[in-house]
């Protein structure tokens, strides 16, 4: 063989080789609620690793990707913020039966920016703030766990007319950060995120006070026959996903 | 056969490098539908995207770039002064160095090329239809201290030159050149909950740029190739975006094009403006501006000027009518001379709620011009530091319309075919106010008034391109009809050769980020 036919042969099979390994490679279109993008972008690079899929992620509010599932957007799997939608999503036929469960439950925390001003529930019975932000009961369910917790701490009435209410965690977050509210109830994993991290003071509220923040998963039937988005499933179930989420302030079942 | 062996690695090169990469992505986008189809959208930046993809930095890093854009974006110290475009955008560099978050670098170079021909100014020679070209650059380099504050300090550095100004006729200004200096030395305390009321107040000394509402009367200079900066104070109070107050106090820095700028005593400015979003069909602004320039000898150029003025107006939205009117009123001394000047301006804009937002406005300027020049009463209105590419056409070697002794209706059409591609057209009919002063600064005036007030009518295309927030373009042409006010035989003979010609201007710039 001379030279030139050894070097071609040899460029042949080193690209056939790296070209071939993506054949075995699928792409799941996930979608994503806003509060899990964080942990999901760490587990997104570990499941790439594992095993080779490809993903391509969308992060939203749970209500938006709803609606856009049932207009026909080709998700594969849907990650909720809430274990409403996915349950609806299934009985509507568009979720696979029994695919569906509950991938992480969030932890509620009462947050400030001011690091002297939490102390357990102690500025929530002083009024040692004029504003409190928490995310709307109707739309999000960290707002629901806010106004159950209020409610068993028996001062749900008494804040009333201090309570500024975000449509989204986000918009929530957002009034705190901005010291328009003192203080706010929000979720675990936002304080977590390393831009606010060690910032501020915080209670991160027992979850005998409220319902678990269940959040579920579903596979939906556009992904039915997609290895990549059967494959993530499992994923998530496994244990590098876990301490991915755990890290993040949420609990396991 | 040696050659051919090297064209065979290199033609395998890309089938080599799409084998490694193919399998190594997580997109991170949007899903839209359009015309009944849904397609994944990525909206990651390209570039942090190849770094992180390289393993030239850590996930960590890479989350925390993506966070520190979009809707994560924590308004800066400086964000008050100037507008959020001229500052947020990928550092690239924070990353690749591992810049402590306390520390921020970033870099910029914007080169433009721009041509016209048969200029029409008075300090110009060149003649007989030639076409006269420049380009002009400028670079920036940004330190930040102190990341998200309260205590932030910046530095900016910025150089400005032009090549290709060496032709006869070609002009070189502070306008265009500006080589190595300071333009914001500036320290800054920003305080989110004033006394737990929720008001945000941020307090800035040092030297600095400014933006002031729409940018009529202070402006940080965009298309300019050099900006206008103030040594001084600026404070600023605020209730998140439904109001706030600010007020400077200020010695305006005076540009030299190779010698360090420099601040006079006698040149102050000052001022205070006032801003009210409250109602979406009525936002409200209310100014007032106090320059006082003593810097040259000759009394006669003295300006003491008071500025006072207002602005109402509604944002556009799609299927919505929209509406801006500014008034502005000057009163003072200009030398001996009593000052008495003003400038008006009218919007009315629709944008339609159909495929590319279609956007028309009708515009309307007036600024006025001295009725009588030589007598006691000054009437010609003062631009201050104000910028006008955005209603006049491209500034740099163009620029001939300026908001003084000018009159001007006209309309203006953009759509977005997508959302980081903006395309205008743009058609004005200009008037001098009065026919007797200068005509802006160009110099040409003709104390008769038989020329009467007619500069013709201007048509500009315009497209913009932002590729990443790292990149982007900008093209541009203007072809200017020029008015029977150039062909009087007064203003034939203060014109270079073929002055009274219809000219047209081209520009095309790229500018880049780090």
């Amino acid at each position: 063989m001379s030279m030139k036919q050894r070097l071609l042969t040899w460029c042949l099979c080193l690209s056939l080789s790296m070209a071939v390994t993506p054949a075995f490679a699928e792409q799941a279109l996930v979608a994503v609620a806003a509060n899990f993008v964080p942990p999901f972008r760490e587990i997104a690079i570990e499941f790439e690793h594992a095993t080779g899929h490809q993903l391509q992620v969308v992060g939203g509010s749970s209500g938006n990707f709803y609606s856009q599932i049932k207009n026909g957007a080709p998700f594969d799997v849907f990650f909720s913020a809430d274990m409403e939608r996915p349950k609806l999503l299934e009985d509507e036929g568009l979720g696979v039966k029994d695919s569906r469960f509950t991938y992480a439950i969030g932890r509620l925390v009462l947050w400030s920016p001011n690091e002297s001003l939490i102390k357990g529930e102690e500025p929530l019975r002083s009024k040692q703030y004029k504003l409190l932000a928490m995310a709307n009961p109707k739309t999000a369910p960290y707002g629901v766990a806010a106004m159950q917790a209020l409610q068993r701490l028996e001062l749900w009435d008494s804040v009333q007319p201090h309570i500024v209410m975000g449509e989204s965690l986000g918009q929530t977050m957002g009034f705190i950060e901005s010291g328009n509210a003192q203080l706010g109830f929000v979720a675990l994993s936002q304080v977590l995120n390393p831009k606010i991290k060690g910032k501020g003071s915080r209670w991160d509220v027992p979850t005998n006070l409220h319902e678990p923040i269940k959040q579920d998963m579903i596979l939906l039937t556009k992904g039915k026959d997609n290895p990549a988005a059967k494959a993530l499933i499992e994923f998530i179930g496994g244990p590098q996903a876990k301490r991915i989420i755990e890290r993040y302030g949420y609990e396991l079942k | 056969m040696q050659k051919r062996l090297l064209w065979l690695v290199f033609l395998s090169m890309p089938l080599i490098l799409m084998g490694m990469d193919a399998a190594k992505a997580v997109e991170y986008g949007e899903l839209v539908e359009k015309d009944g189809k849904w397609q994944f959208k990525e909206t990651e930046d390209p570039v942090l995207k190849l770094i992180h993809d390289k393993h030239l930095i850590t996930d960590e890093d890479y989350f925390k770039s993506t966070d520190r854009t979009g809707k994560n974006w924590i308004e800066p110290a400086d964000a008050v002064l100037n507008q959020r475009k001229e500052i947020d955008w990928l550092h690239y560099e924070k990353s690749l160095l591992r810049l402590p978050d306390w520390l921020d670098l970033g870099f910029e170079n914007r080169t433009r090329f721009e041509s016209t021909d048969h200029p029409w100014r008075t300090n110009q020679v060149i003649g007989n239809g030639r076409t006269d070209a420049q380009v002009a650059m400028r670079s920036r380099v940004r330190i930040g201290l102190g990341g998200d504050g309260p205590l932030r300090l910046l530095f900016e550095g910025q150089d400005s030159r032009s090549f290709m100004d060496k032709d006869p006729g070609d002009f070189r200004d502070t306008t265009t050149v500006n080589e190595f200096d300071v333009l914001q030395l500036v320290g800054s305390l920003t305080v989110n909950n004033v006394f737990g009321t929720g008001l945000r107040t941020d307090i800035h000394f040092g030297r600095m740029t400014m933006d002031f509402g729409r940018r009529r009367l202070i402006a940080r200079n965009d298309f300019r190739n050099t900006t206008n900066s103030f040594d001084g104070f600026h404070w600023q109070i605020a209730q998140d975006k439904t109001w706030r107050i600010r007020a400077f106090a200020t010695q305006p820095v005076v540009r030299d094009d190779v010698r360090l700028d420099q601040q006079y005593h006698n040149l102050l400015f000052w001022g205070t403006y006032l801003e009210s979003r409250h109602f979406p069909w009525f936002q409200v602004d209310a100014y007032y501006f106090n320059l006082n320039d003593q810097r040259v000898p000759n009394g006669t150029t003295h300006r003491t000027y008071s500025t006072a003025g207002g602005r109402l107006y509604k944002d556009p939205k799609p299927g919505e009518p929209d509406y801006e009117i500014e008034t502005s009123w000057q009163t003072g001394h200009r030398g001996i001379t009593d000052h008495f000047a003003h400038f008006q301006h009218l919007d009315l804009g629709y944008t339609f709620n159909l495929p590319w937002t279609p956007r028309l406005v009708i515009h309307y300027d007036y600024a006025s011009g001295d009725h009588k020049p030589g007598d006691s009463q000054n009437e010609g209105f003062d631009t201050l530091f104000g910028a006008r590419r955005f209603e006049f056409g491209p500034t740099g070697i163009w620029g001939p319309f300026s908001r003084t002794n000018l009159q001007s209706p006209g309309w203006r059409l953009i759509v977005t075919p997508a959302p980081n591609l903006i395309l205008q057209v743009k058609h004005r009919v200009s008037y001098l106010a009065q026919s007797k002063d200068f005509f802006g600064n160009t110099g040409l005036q003709d104390t008769t008034g038989n020329a009467g007030t007619s500069l013709g009518h201007d048509v500009e295309l315009r497209a913009q391109w932002a590729v990443t927030s790292n990149l982007d373009f900008d093209f541009g042409y203007v072809h200017w009809f020029k008015g029977s006010y150039f062909n009087n035989p007064a203003i034939l003979a203060q014109m270079p050769s073929g002055g009274n010609k219809d000219s047209d201007y081209f520009y095309a710039a790229i500018r880049v980020r780090i």
